[in-house]
């Protein structure tokens, strides 16, 4: 009882100090590299820290692979931008050429962070828009209801389970 | 020169997008399909308008500056399109389909 409080504090600090450092880099950057206004900086990024554990504590928090956050981040970047590109010859297309629906998705990821990445992620590709999180299933909304959609999706899902793998 | 004239061209496009995007909002028939409009086609052109403007910054500082803005806009983006998305729908708001006589097959 006492060690496993012991190790989940010491998560805590581990998690909290990682998460400092990442606000720190926010305000340097923000900043454009200029200390002079340090006290705010320490206030600033001392409140970012509690309000992220106080939001999304270190425990709930599955451990991310770098490797796999970072090939997720390529490949979501170039889906983003083919969903882009397909909406916007939509819109200036002079047929509207819309055949949208609304789909049950069931979802194979665990609650919590990965169903909202995957959520979030989803709403930014072709095509493809989450509407409502019940239960196992998302109901999503789609521009042209023949779309492979159930494709796309286990795509992202296995792209999304890669972030949250652990690695050792 | 060279990245002046890239500047301008990732200027351009980023406008394009943000147009396409309005006008997706402005003929989409429902508020679902409006939402898939603003929210990758305005991305879009975001990400075009920064990258383009920070092949103009005076130091690397600002070139950085300028780029953290898109992963940030593009989490808001998605968290919003989601609410509001999933706000129409406990609202009751249909999804918009085509008439019955196109839906024919």
């Amino acid at each position: 009882m006492t060690r496993r409080r012991q190790t989940s504090s010491a998560s805590t600090i581990r998690s909290a100090l990682r998460r400092a450092g990442i606000f720190a880099l926010f305000w340097l950057m923000a900043a454009e590299g200029n200390l002079s206004a340090w006290p705010l900086a320490v206030a600033g990024i001392a409140a970012a820290t509690a309000a992220s554990l106080w939001l999304l504590p270190a425990k709930t928090l599955p451990p991310i692979s770098a490797g796999g956050l970072f090939r997720f981040l390529v490949w979501f970047v170039r889906q983003s931008l083919a969903g882009g590109w397909q909406v916007a010859r939509l819109a200036l297309q002079p047929r509207l050429a819309l055949r949208p629906a609304c789909i049950e998705l069931p979802l194979s990821l665990p609650p919590g962070l990965p169903r909202l990445l995957f959520t979030a992620a989803l709403g930014l590709m072709p095509g493809t828009l989450g509407v409502r999180l019940q239960g196992d299933t998302l109901l999503v909304h789609v521009l042209d209801r023949e779309q492979p959609l159930a494709d796309d999706a286990a795509r992202l899902a296995d792209r999304v389970a890669a972030v949250f793998e652990e690695t050792r | 020169m060279l990245p002046d004239l890239l500047s301008a061209l990732l200027l351009l496009v980023g406008a394009a997008f943000f147009f396409a995007g309005t006008v997706g909002l402005l003929r989409f028939p429902d508020i679902y399909t409006r939402l898939h409009a603003l929210a990758k086609a305005d991305n879009l052109g975001l990400g075009c308008v920064l990258a383009g403007l920070a092949l103009q910054a005076d130091s690397l500082a600002v070139a950085l500056k300028l780029l953290a803005i898109w992963p940030l806009a593009l989490i808001a983006s998605a968290a919003v399109g989601y609410s509001i998305a999933r706000r129409a729908a406990r609202l009751g708001v249909a999804p918009w389909q085509e008439t019955q006589k196109e839906r024919q097959p």
